[in-house]
C-alpha cells in the first residue's frame, strides 16, 4: 500500500451517533461489466439452464430476508421486497429472455441486459412518478440476477462471517434493517440526508452512520480499515496508528458521557427549585419506542407518521394504522402519546393524480390542507387513530394549522368519524384530546382564539422560524439568517404560551428548539410545559433542567424580547452559561469512566 | 391441421373498468398475474392500442391503467370463458382493496 493512500478523511454528514472501526465492505452499485459472447446451437439448452439455476437462486436469497426481516422489524420494510419478489416470479419476463438467448444464440447475462434495458426504456416513459420509479426495482433484480450467473460472492450484508463496516452507495431501508441481526459496525453512504429513511433506519437501530461522503466507494477497498465518526461525520480510511489512537480516545470519552448520563434516565424532569416539565420523545418509526425506557422519556409528545406513507406502494388500510397505533398506545403506558397526522405533500401520493407542480412547495399543497382537500385518505388515518385510543392516553395533533376555520373542519370530520365508527360497534376514547401545531406565524398571532377549540398546543419550531424569518435553511446562501433565538421567534413562542396558559390548556415544543440544551434556559423561562425531542438528547436535557433554577429564570424571556437581535440573545446566553449556570452543564468525567478498548486498526491479511 | 386445433379452441372475451383508487399499481398487478396462473389459457389485457400478458407483472403494470380505464381481457384456451370471469371479478371488486 503506498503511503498516500494512508488517512484518506473524507466528511460526510453525522447520520448516527457513535465510532467504529473495522475492515470495509464495499457495495458498489457499479454496473458488472458484462460482455456479448456467442453460444453454440448445442449450448443453448445448458445456457437457458444456467439462467433458470440464478433466476432461483436469487428468489431463494430474497425469500430468505422476507423472511428474516419477518422475525426482526415491523412492517415497514416490507414492501420493496414483495415488489421484488413478484418480479422475480414474473415467468413472462423471464420467457423472453430466454427467447433472445435462443433467436439471437447469446449469453444469458447479454440477453438479460438487453431485455431489462427494453423494459426499463418503457418504465422511463411513464407518466405516474410511483410506475416510473418501479423501474428501479426491475434494475435492483437485474443486477441480483447478474451476480449469481457472474457466481458472484453474494453482497448480502444477512451473511457476513466478520464484523464490518459497509460503505455503499446508497442503501435501501430494508438493507438497513437487515443489518440488526448481521455483524455491520456501521455504514457510510454517498447518498442520502439526516432526513433520509435509511438514517432514520439507522438511527432508530443505534448503528453509527455517515451519509452523504462523496466518492467514497471509489477510495475504498474491500477490507481496507476505516475509522467511521458518526458524531462528527468523518470516514478515515487506512489510519495510522496515532489517528487510531485519537478516535479510540474519543469513542472512550463519548461512552463515558453516555454511561455518565444514565443516571439522568429517570424521571421526573425538574429544576432545583421543583417546576416540572415533561421531557417526551419523538418518534419517526415505530420501532424506536423501544428507546422510551432507555432514555426514561415521560411518553411521546410528536409521533410523526409520515414514514408510515413513504417507501410504500400503497396507502395504508385502517387496520394497518389501528394496529400500529395500538401497539404505540400500549407500549407508551403509563404515559401518553400524541400522534400527528400526516404532514406531507401532494407528490408523496405518487399513486394520487399528478398535482402541479408547486413553486413554493412549503406555502402550498400539504398537512392539513392537502387532508382537507383529499379527505379519505386523512378520514382512514383519523378512525385508526381514534380506535386506538381505546386502549392507551393517546392525543390527536394536527400539522400546519393556519385558520380557525380549519380547526373547524377538521373537528367537523372527526365527529363524522366517531359517528362511523360508533354505527360499526368499535371502541374508541370520545374525549380524546384534540391539538394544533403552532408553526404558522397567522396561528401564533391568533393563539388566543385557537385555544377555545383545542385542548392542547405544539410548538413546531423548525417551521415557526422558518415561517417567520422568511428563510429556507435548506438553502446555503440564506441558511445563516435562520435564527432560533431571533427576538421575533422568542415573542411568538411567548405569545402562544400566555394565550395557551391563560385559556388553561397545555403548551409543547417540538421542534430541534426543543432538545438544544443551550436553549433550555430560556425554554423554561417562556413556561413551556413540555418539551419533546429525540429520545437520546432526553437525560442530557434532564441533567441540565435539574442545576438551573426556575424562580431565578422567570425574568429572562421577557428580557431577550426586548433584544435588538438573534446574535445578541445568543451571546448573551453563552455568557450566562459560562458564568452563572456552569455546574448545570459541567459533566464530571471521571478517568475510571473512561475505559479505552483497543480498536482493530491493522488490515487483517486474512480477510 | 393447425387451423383445425385453432378452431377447437374456446375463445373468451371481457370488458371492465378500473374502480379501485390506486388503479394497476405493483400489488394489484401482482393479485392479476397471480390469479392468471392458475389458468391454462393464454389471456391477453388489452388497453387502447396496448396489449399485455395477464401473466406477466411487468407487462401490466406497463398498461398503466388507472381508475377508469377500459381493460379488456381476451383469453383462448380450455379454460378460457372461466378465466376472464374470474380476472373481470378481481377487477369489479377492486382486487380486494377497500376504495
Amino acid at each position: 500500500m503506498s503511503e498516500n493512500r494512508k488517512n484518506i478523511k473524507l466528511k460526510g454528514i453525522p447520520a448516527s451517533e457513535g465510532i467504529v472501526a473495522g475492515p470495509a465492505y464495499v457495495m458498489s452499485r457499479a454496473r458488472l461489466p458484462i460482455v456479448r459472447k456467442r453460444i453454440s446451437t448445442r449450448q443453448l439448452n445448458k445456457e437457458i439452464k444456467r439462467l433458470r439455476r440464478a433466476i432461483e437462486r436469487a428468489g431463494a436469497e430474497l425469500n430468505k430476508v422476507k423472511v428474516q426481516l419477518g422475525k426482526q422489524i415491523a412492517r415497514e420494510p416490507f414492501s420493496i421486497i414483495d415488489a421484488h419478489l413478484l418480479l422475480i416470479q414474473d415467468r413472462a419476463l423471464w420467457a423472453e429472455v430466454e427467447e433472445r438467448i435462443k433467436e439471437e444464440k447469446i449469453n444469458a447475462e447479454w440477453a438479460l441486459r438487453n431485455v431489462i434495458n427494453k423494459w426499463l426504456k418503457i418504465f422511463a416513459g411513464f407518466k405516474d412518478s410511483y410506475l416510473r420509479e418501479r423501474g428501479y426495482d426491475l434494475e435492483v433484480v437485474g443486477e441480483r440476477i447478474l451476480s449469481k450467473l457472474a457466481g458472484h460472492r453474494d453482497k448480502d450484508i444477512s451473511s457476513l462471517e466478520e464484523p464490518v463496516i459497509v460503505i455503499a452507495s446508497d442503501l435501501r431501508p430494508d438493507q438497513t434493517a437487515q443489518m440488526i441481526f448481521s455483524k455491520v459496525l456501521g455504514f457510510a453512504t454517498e447518498a442520502g440526508s439526516r432526513t433520509s429513511h435509511t438514517a432514520i433506519v439507522a438511527r432508530s437501530l443505534e448503528i453509527p452512520a455517515v451519509v452523504g461522503v462523496e466518492r467514497i466507494t471509489e477510495l475504498v477497498e474491500d477490507g481496507e480499515i476505516v475509522i467511521l465518526d458518526g458524531i462528527e461525520g468523518e470516514a478515515l480510511i487506512n489510519p495510522e496508528e496515532k489517528f487510531c489512537g485519537v478516535y479510540q480516545e474519543k469513542k472512550a470519552k463519548w461512552e463515558a458521557i453516555n454511561q455518565l448520563l444514565q443516571e439522568y434516565a429517570h424521571p421526573p424532569s425538574q429544576t432545583q427549585d421543583g417546576h416540572k416539565i415533561e421531557l417526551s420523545a419523538n418518534l419517526e418509526i415505530l420501532d424506536e419506542i423501544n428507546f422510551l425506557k432507555k432514555y426514561g422519556a415521560e411518553g411521546v409528545g410528536l409521533y410523526r407518521t409520515e414514514y408510515l406513507y413513504l417507501d410504500r406502494e400503497r396507502a395504508l388500510s385502517e387496520e394497518e394504522h389501528f394496529e400500529n397505533y395500538q401497539r404505540l398506545a400500549e407500549a407508551v403506558k403509563p404515559y401518553s402519546a400524541v400522534i400527528r397526522t400526516f404532514d406531507l405533500g401532494g407528490d408523496k401520493f405518487a399513486s394520487e393524480p399528478k398535482l402541479a407542480e408547486e413553486m413554493n412547495p412549503a406555502l402550498g399543497l400539504r398537512a392539513i390542507r392537502l387532508c382537507l382537500k383529499s379527505p379519505e385518505i386523512f378520514k382512514t388515518q383519523l378512525r385508526g387513530i381514534l380506535r386506538a385510543s381505546a386502549y392507551g392516553e393517546v392525543g390527536l395533533l394536527f400539522p400546519l394549522i393556519s385558520s380557525m376555520e380549519e380547526v373547524k373542519e377538521v373537528k367537523r370530520l372527526l365527529k363524522e368519524v366517531m359517528g362511523e365508527l360508533e354505527q360499526a360497534g368499535k371502541k374508541f376514547n370520545p374525549e380524546i384530546p384534540i391539538g394544533v401545531m403552532i408553526e404558522v406565524p397567522s396561528a401564533a398571532l391568533i393563539a388566543e382564539q385557537l385555544a377555545e377549540e383545542v385542548d392542547f398546543f405544539s410548538i413546531g419550531t423548525n417551521d415557526l422560524i422558518q415561517y417567520v424569518l422568511a428563510i429556507d435553511r435548506v438553502n446555503e446562501y440564506v441558511s445563516y439568517l435562520y435564527q432560533p433565538l431571533h427576538p421575533a421567534v422568542l415573542k411568538m413562542i411567548k405569545q402562544t404560551v400566555d394565550a395557551g396558559h391563560k385559556a388553561g390548556i397545555k403548551v409543547a415544543m417540538c421542534g430541534e428548539m426543543a432538545g438544544d440544551v443551550q436553549l433550555l434556559p430560556v425554554l423554561i423561562s417562556l413556561g413551556l410545559d413540555q418539551l419533546s425531542m429525540p429520545a437520546r438528547f432526553i437525560p442530557m436535557v434532564r441533567k441540565v433542567l435539574k442545576g438551573l433554577n426556575a424562580k431565578n429564570l422567570s425574568g429572562l424571556a421577557e428580557e431577550l424580547i426586548k433584544f435588538s437581535s438573534g446574535e445578541e440573545v445568543k451571546r448573551f446566553l453563552e455568557e450566562k452559561i459560562e458564568r452563572e449556570w456552569k455546574d448545570a452543564y459541567q459533566l464530571e468525567l471521571n478517568e475510571k469512566l473512561i475505559q479505552r478498548e483497543t480498536f482493530i486498526c491493522q488490515k487483517n491479511e486474512s480477510f | 391441421m393447425w387451423r383445425g386445433k385453432e378452431f377447437s379452441r374456446k375463445e373468451a372475451e371481457r370488458v371492465v373498468r378500473i374502480n379501485n383508487r390506486l388503479g394497476m399499481h405493483a400489488r394489484a398487478a401482482g393479485k392479476l398475474r397471480n390469479l392468471a396462473s392458475q389458468y391454462k389459457s393464454q389471456i391477453k389485457v388489452i388497453k387502447g392500442k396496448i396489449e399485455a400478458d395477464a401473466k406477466s407483472i411487468l407487462g401490466l403494470m406497463a398498461l398503466e391503467a388507472h381508475k377508469g380505464a377500459e381493460l379488456i381481457f381476451r383469453a383462448r384456451g380450455e379454460d378460457a370463458e372461466q378465466a376472464v370471469e374470474a380476472l373481470a371479478e378481481l377487477v369489479r371488486n377492486r382486487f380486494g382493496e377497500d376504495e
